[in-house]
Formats: structure tokens, sequence, C-alpha cells
């Protein structure tokens, strides 16, 4: 199957920079970790060409160079290591919502669309209430009002992300419902619940996992606006959103600042992107 | 004898896909059909009949079908060879295709009697006919009558999902004599329609066949479908023409191991008097990978012999009609 | 119908209705007609190891009735009942599994597609707490009994073609010994080669392991060669019933007659019979007799009043004419 992927171009990139960035962020969360355990701060970036947090003034907004692969901040920290330092928080949180989301959606929507009637009205309707506000939006308003964190972001973040996974779910439901051999499950005195587990929930997966690879890369780019503005973790703890937030004051001068962590931003967004679409393709050719 | 109006000439079709390679799906084909006859091309999945009803309008889908081989003459035009726009003036007027599913052929936004007044008008503008707007819709009115739809002014102004498979089926006919088309293509016309409808559309075409001299080709997987209101018939196997002559003749007596078994096929006796003479086996795309390695069908032929396994025999003339089994004669194809 | 075999499955009056759900059209909602009956009073017997075919066109019920048979929906009024017991809806805790099976008409419809040919086939096995041993085995079998070797087990449904699909799905209807297998129009969506095949195995199972067989379908070829008894129904309604020489040779109800005239037959070569007029709908069901607008033998008192059902010495028939 991998080898289906890489013959294609852009999802074998995809392939690669998704991958990249997922094992750097376990490597670099395990490294984090053990500091953490071990009091020992250094440990976590032993990887890193400089110490994320060691302010330089002489050295204060550095265009990239060789040494500085993106060039350094107001205060002389080396932003290549600091972005490498933030991965494992990004990452997280991408994860996290989208399995949220997932979850959540999924028992939802298999449930309104298995069951049908009242259960799917209810469903249908909540999911169409959520839906009508901006994503962001509600985000804000529910981390605005639970407190600034990550934690908290991952929460609104879910919070908002669920629906449209419910309407996946059970669009992918009524499909199979109609499909005869839920009724031969039935025949053999399946109760309804190991029906959803056995069928269900195995064909519905082919189409949720492009959908929520490429749906990494928009998780990824709403908590970069969350953290833009403001609302992620606090400093000095570097976080790729507000890594940007920071750069605009010194936008266009040293523009490096900003449009360096935007593009890694970009970059990987737009490798979930192709990684979806290539799964996606590879899915509909086995079928 | 009338020159013919549709002639294929060893045409031979190819699927080219990303993950299988070459399907041959039809191989040096080549059959002739005069004005005012019904050929009836015969076979199950994988027979090849429907591309070849697809090529002869090409239909087919261009980016993955390719013409390998040999010619479709159609009232003088080169259906291989020609045109887009040679082959757009060919299509309606010439050529007119009714599918099995006839949901899929009418235009769900339009009503009945606008789209058959479009294919009126389509007709007069290529014959340079000039139609009044009320002779046209007198026209597409008497064309409902005629493939006996009650209620003919309801009926014109409803939409095709308003109306029944079987309705839609026969808007489709008045289509057809609308347009007045040379020849009829219908693909599996009846196969979505209960069998009293079948029977009212069968005749339908029989009539129109009789009062127009409208030539017509029906696909189908069913042989005693072919045998009501066929002329000739064409019985097809892995993408070739295994029996071709009149439908008497091949019906009652039956040469080709195919045709003698899918006659033996019809369950029209009890289960009292014996098992059904199945055909054993069943078929298989492999067949249409490699070309003329071997007889498609020999993998289930009770009158298998060696030589069946190792080359494909040619068209053997036998008691009027052509067969290619080795069991009628020695030559080989190509 | 034989008075010494045991009866198997028993329907009396079943009546379904069906709700028309949202009324799109004001004609409807002015009839406020907000239901169609499907099955409108419909009484059979099946004896044990016989095959009853239940033949008809769309918009008759056959369908309907199957589904009630097994379960899968409940009737509105009547009884259905398998063996003297009622059949109880499949989601009911209480009722007795794996009884009834089903062959559905689409095979790849019926088998989900990626799971493995031996878990499809296993399924109606699952509750009945067998030994895994006991169990492997019996799906062996029933895969060795549809003509299918034990290395197809392990492929997935999507990998395996259309008469294999078919067989697998017979050999999960015949693993759990159900004393009653409805079959829906089992071979519609085959090849006529493969058809006779499958033909042909139903029918060797059934003398192997005597199974009772309800076979739905709307092609009379198929329900002259494997059918003991035939049911015709038209409309919702039951309106031939009897011994199937008997029926096939001298159909007695008009709408039989001109079913088994419009089949085209080989010999003839040429068009078949046809009837005049558009099949009947259910939502718009006349007053007396269903038939009577298509029938080339109506009379008066038939637009009237309903025709009971008539017993004749070859079938009950529902038609004045018999009176």
């Amino acid at each position: 199957m991998l080898r289906r992927l890489g013959s294609k171009i852009p999802s074998l990139l995809g392939l690669v920079i998704v991958v990249a960035f997922y094992l750097w962020s376990i490597l670099e969360a395990c490294l984090q970790l053990t500091a953490s355990l071990l009091h020992q701060a250094s440990i976590g970036w032993m990887l890193l060409p400089y110490n994320p947090f060691r302010e330089s003034l002489g050295e204060s907004l550095l265009p990239p160079s060789v040494s500085h692969l993106m060039g350094t901040d107001d205060l002389g920290r080396d932003l290549f290591s600091r972005m490498l330092y933030a991965s494992p928080a990004d990452a997280a949180v991408s994860v996290l919502v989208v399995l949220g989301g997932i979850c959540i959606g999924g028992i939802i929507g298999l449930v309104a669309g298995y069951f049908g009637g009242w259960t799917e009205e209810v469903n249908m309707r909540t999911t169409d209430l959520f839906l009508a506000f901006p994503a962001l939006i509600l985000a804000l308003v529910i981390e605005a009002t639970l407190g600034r964190s990550v934690i908290y972001a991952i929460i609104a973040l879910i919070a908002v992300w669920w629906p449209s996974y419910s309407r996946v779910f059970r669009g992918e439901m009524l499909t199979i419902k109609s499909m005869k051999f839920i009724d031969a499950a039935l025949l053999s005195g399946l109760a309804d619940i190991s029906i959803i587990a056995r069928h269900a929930i195995r064909s519905s997966l082919n189409t949720v996992i492009s959908y929520a690879t490429i749906d990494l890369g928009n998780a990824l780019v709403v908590y970069s606006i969350l953290s833009f503005l403001g609302l992620g973790v606090a400093p000095p703890y570097p976080e790729w959103g507000s890594l940007v937030a920071l750069g605009l004051e010194y936008f266009p001068y040293a523009w490096w600042y900003s449009i360096l962590p935007g593009c890694v931003i970009t970059m990987i967004v737009v490798g979930a992107a192709l990684l979806g679409d290539g799964l996606r393709d590879l899915f509909a050719g086995e079928l | 004898m009338a020159t013919p109006i549709l002639r294929v000439d060893g045409l031979s079709i190819d699927y080219v896909s990303r993950f299988s390679g070459f399907i041959h799906a039809v191989s040096n084909v080549s059959l002739e059909l005069n004005e005012g006859e019904v050929l009836g091309v015969v076979g199950e999945s994988g027979s090849g009949k429907s591309t070849l009803a697809l090529a002869i309008a090409r239909l087919l889908d261009e980016r993955n079908a390719v013409y390998k081989q040999g010619k479709i003459d159609f009232a003088g035009v080169d259906m291989v060879l020609a045109s887009e726009p040679a082959v757009r003036r060919v299509r309606g007027t010439g050529i007119f295709m009714v599918f099995q599913d006839p949901f899929m052929s009418l235009n769900p936004l339009m009503q009945v009697k606008d789209q058959l007044l479009e294919a009126i008008s389509e007709r007069s503008k290529l014959r340079n006919e000039s139609l009044h707007k009320s002779e046209a819709l007198g026209q597409a009115v008497e064309s409902l009558r005629a493939v006996r739809i009650g209620d003919t002014e309801d009926v014109a102004r409803r939409y095709p999902h308003e109306l029944s498979g079987g309705q839609n089926q026969r808007v489709m006919l008045a289509m057809a004599l609308c347009e007045k088309p040379k020849l009829l293509i219908a693909d599996e016309p009846t196969t979505a329609l209960d069998v009293t409808t079948q029977a009212q559309v069968l005749n339908l075409i029989k009539e129109i066949v009789d009062t127009t001299n409208m030539s017509v080709m029906l696909i189908t997987h069913d042989l005693a479908i072919a045998g009501s209101i066929c002329d000739k018939l064409a019985v097809m196997y892995g993408g070739m023409i295994q029996e071709i002559g009149s439908t008497k003749l091949i019906l009652r007596d039956p040469k080709h191991p195919y045709t003698l078994g899918l006659i033996k096929s019809i369950p029209n006796k009890s289960k009292r008097d014996g098992r059904l003479d199945a055909i054993s086996g069943s078929f298989s795309e492999s067949v249409l990978r490699e070309q003329y390695q071997e007889c498609s069908f020999s993998s289930r032929c009770p009158f298998v012999r060696d030589v069946c396994r190792k080359s494909v025999p040619a068209l053997f003339n036998s008691d009027g009609r052509l067969v290619r089994c080795f069991n009628y004669g020695e030559e080989h194809e190509n | 119908m034989k008075t010494e075999s045991q009866p198997c499955l028993e329907i009396q009056s079943v009546v379904k209705r069906f709700s028309l759900g949202r009324v799109s059209s004001l004609k409807l909602l002015r009839s406020r007609k907000r239901f169609l009956t499907a099955v409108d009073g419909v009484s059979l017997v099946i004896d044990k190891g016989e095959t009853l075919v239940l033949l008809g066109e769309s918009g008759c019920g056959k369908t309907t009735l199957g589904r009630l048979v097994v379960g899968l929906d409940a009737p509105d009024a009547g009884n259905i009942i398998l063996n003297g017991t009622k059949v109880a809806h499949v989601r009911d805790k209480g009722a007795k599994r794996g009884r009834l099976q089903m062959v559905f008409q689409n095979p790849g419809a019926s088998l989900d597609p990626f799971m493995k040919i031996f878990d499809c086939v296993a399924e109606p096995l699952l509750k009945s707490n067998l030994a895994k041993t006991e169990l492997k085995r019996r799906v062996i079998e029933a895969l060795a009994l549809v003509g299918l070797d034990e290395s197809l087990a392990g492929r997935r449904a999507i990998d395996i073609s259309g008469g294999q699909k078919q067989r697998v799905v017979i050999a999960r209807a015949i693993v759990s010994n159900p004393d009653l297998i409805v079959l829906d129009e089992p071979t519609s969506s085959i090849d006529v080669s493969i058809q006779a095949q499958i033909l042909n195995l139903l029918i060797d199972l059934q003398q192997l392991k005597g199974f009772t067989y309800l076979l739905i379908t709307h092609d009379a070829n198929v329900a002259r060669y494997m059918a003991d008894e035939i049911a015709i129904m038209y409309l919702g309604q039951l309106v031939e019933y009897g011994a199937t020489e008997k029926i096939l040779k001298s159909p007695k109800h008009p709408y039989t007659q001109a079913l088994l005239a419009a089949v085209p037959k080989l010999e003839e070569m040429k068009p078949p019979a046809a009837v005049v007029g558009e099949p009947g709908s259910l939502t718009n069901i006349p007053k007396g007799c269903r038939y009577a607008v298509r029938c080339p033998f109506v009379m008066p008192k038939c637009r009237e009043k309903d025709p009971p059902t008539f017993k004749t010495d070859e079938a009950l028939v529902k038609c004045y004419l018999y009176e």
C-alpha cells in the first residue's frame, strides 16, 4: 500500500512531510518529558542547534544564514531551534483535536444514522447549530470563557470540530444501512451495537481516514491562529502561531521572523492535504 | 438486395486500464444490418455486446477505449475516423440509442413534451423540413399516442421522475419516432421493466420497425427476448461473435456449444424432470487479456478438444449460419 | 396442498402498511391517504421440505411479505407462524435466532465488502456459543456444500466474483440449519449461465438437508422449475394459489394468464402477448377488484366489490369468474 502511495510524487511528498513532522514531534516530546522528569532542562534541546531560550542581545534580528537557518528573533534566540522545540505542541493539538472530533462525532453520527427518527433529528439540529457559528469565533469564545491554556484550547477546538465528523459518519451510516448486509446481520441475531461496531465502523473508516488526514492540517492552522491571538501556551515557551504574532512588530524589516514560521505551517498543511488526497485515491482504487 | 445500412468489419476495441493493462473487449467483430432488419446481439457479462453498441455510436470514453482495428460504416459515414461534428450529425437522426435505465437518458429538468419537441426540431433542421411550432407539438403528442401512453396530454406535461420506468422507456421510443432514425440501438431496454411492460415495449419496437422501416440493433442477455423480435442473431462470448445468422436457423438448430448451453440453461421445465443442463464454470476476465491464444469458451465447453486450447477458430459456414467452433471447421483465426 | 406433510410456515391474513411520510403532492393530501397497504390480507401455508414461489411484478408486495416472514418487519395485522410459534421481530430480545434466514437479491450489497468470507458465513453462528473449532468446521462445511473451496475463506468479499458471492450468501443462509429460508430474487442479478448452476445448487441442498424455501421472483421460468406450489401476487393481494403444474398449465385468474402470456418463449419466435394499460399503483387502489381496469373479462360486479377467494379443484382464485 505504501508503494502505491509512493508511486505518485505529490502524495509521496505529503507522506514525507507529515511523517517527518510527527516523528520529530514524538522524539522531541519524549526528550522534553525526560527533561522535566529529571529536572534537567537541557535534555529538551539536546538535538537542537541552539538552546531555544538562550538570549543573546548581540545577535538579535539576524537574517537567515548557515548558522541560523531561520534567523534570530529580537532577543537573539535562534528561530529554527524555537520552531523545532515548539513542534510537539502543535503536533499534539492537531492529532488530539482530530481524534476527539472523530470519536465524539463518530459516536453521535453513527448512532443518529443507524436509529434515525428523533435521535437523528436532534443530532442534526445540534450539528446545524454548531456549524452555524464560524468555527474560529466559537473556539475563541469557549476558550476565553475557560481560560488560557493549551488544554482549554484543545477542548474548545474539539467542541467545534466534532459536528463535521458527525455529518460524515451519519452519511456513511445511511449508505450502509441501505445495504442488505445490515439486514443479514440482524437476521443472524446480532444486536444493534455489534452491528454498528462490526460493519459500520470499518466501512466508514475508509472515507474518514483520508478526510481526517487533510483535517490535521486544518486543525494545525486553526490552533496556530488561536496561538497567534495569544490564546495558546504562555511565553517564554515558543509556539508557532505566537512566533508569527511576535514577528509582526518587526515586519517587514525582519521579515523572516513572521514569514518563515508561517511557511513551515503552510508546508505541513499542504503536506497533510497531499497525503489525504493520495489516501483517498488509494482507497478509491482499492474499492 | 439493398445496401446494408450498417456494416461492421473486423472491429477490435481495447480498454486500457491503469491497473490491469489491456482488455480486448471486442475482437474482430463483423456484421451487417439492412434497412428494416432487427439484429439481436446476445451475450452475458464480459461478452463485449455493450462495448460494441457504444462503439458503433462512437460513445466510448476515448480516454480509455481504443479503436484498435476495423471499420464501422453507417450509411456512408466511417464512424471510427469521422470528425466529431460529422459524428454528432449522425447521432439522433441517424443512430438513436436507448439504454437500460431510462431515467438516465431523459433530462430530469425538462418536461416530456419539451424533450420531444427538441428531438423534432433536431430532425427537421437536419432534413431541412420547415415545421410550425403547433405542427411540431402535434407530432410530439402523436408519438406519445403511438407508444400507447394513456393520458397523453397529462403525461406530456410531466417530468421524467413523475413517470414509471415503463412509461419513461416508452417516452424514449416516442423520441425515436420523432427523430425517425435509420438505426435504433437498444441496450437492454427491457431489463429493468416488469414482464408485462416488457411485452408492451417489445411489441412497440416491432410495430415501429414494421411501419417505418427503421433498423434495430437489440442488445440483450436473454435469448428468448432476442428471439421474439429479431430477424438475425449474433451470439457473443469473450468479445467475439461465436454464432451469427438468421434467428430461426440458430434457435431451431443451435450449433455453437455456448448457444446450446444458453438455451439449455433456461429453466422451462419442472425440477422433477431433472437438473438443469448448466454451463460449467464461470466467465473469467482473463480470456479478454490474451487475444487469440485459445478459444475463449474452451474452459467451459463440453465438446472441447486439444486444438481448442491452442488457437482460436475462424467463423465457419455451417447450414446457413456462421459458427466459430473447431467442431465445424479447421481454419484458425488470424 | 398436501395434508400428510407438516406445515412449516403459516401466513394468516397478514397485513402491512407503510406511512407515506412527508407528503409531497397536494393530491395525496386531499385524498387523506397517509399510508399505502403493501400486503393486504395474504394467507399461505408452506409444508416442510417444500418450495413455495411467490410470483409477481414490482409493487405487488412480495418482497415486503418476504421481510415479514423472516422478521425484519412486523405485520400490522395477522400472524406468521413458524413450526407452531409466532415469528418475532429481529430486534425482539427473546426471539429464537438463526431459524429463519434470507438470501438477498444483490449479492454485492448483502455482503460487507471488506469482511473476510469466513466471517461473513460465520455471522449467523455468532450467537450460538459454539466452540471455535466447531464454528470453523461448520463454516468450512457450508462453503463446501455450495461448491466453494476452503481457500476462499480468507479472501475479502470485494475480491471474489458475482457468482461466487451468490454462493457465499447461500452458504451464510444454510450454515445455521434454518427451518425456513426466504430467497428474494436470488438469481436476478447474475448471468443466465450461472443462474442455472445456482438453481441446481438450491435443489441439491434441499434434497440433501430438507430445507424449506420461500422463493420470491418475477421470473415465471424460475417459478416453473423450482416451485412445488405457486402463489401469484398483484397489488398486495394473492390472486391465485395452488400446485405449480396445475396453475402453469391452466392459469385461472386473468392476471396470471396475462403474466404467463407476456413471457417471451424461445420456441415461438414472435413478440409475446401484451396487456393494454398501465400497471396499477398502490397509491391509487380502485374500488372493487384491483385488476378490473386491465381485465378482459371484467363484469359490472367486479368494480363494485373486491372479490373473495374461491376454491376450485386446482387452485384458490380471487376472481368472480369462479364463483
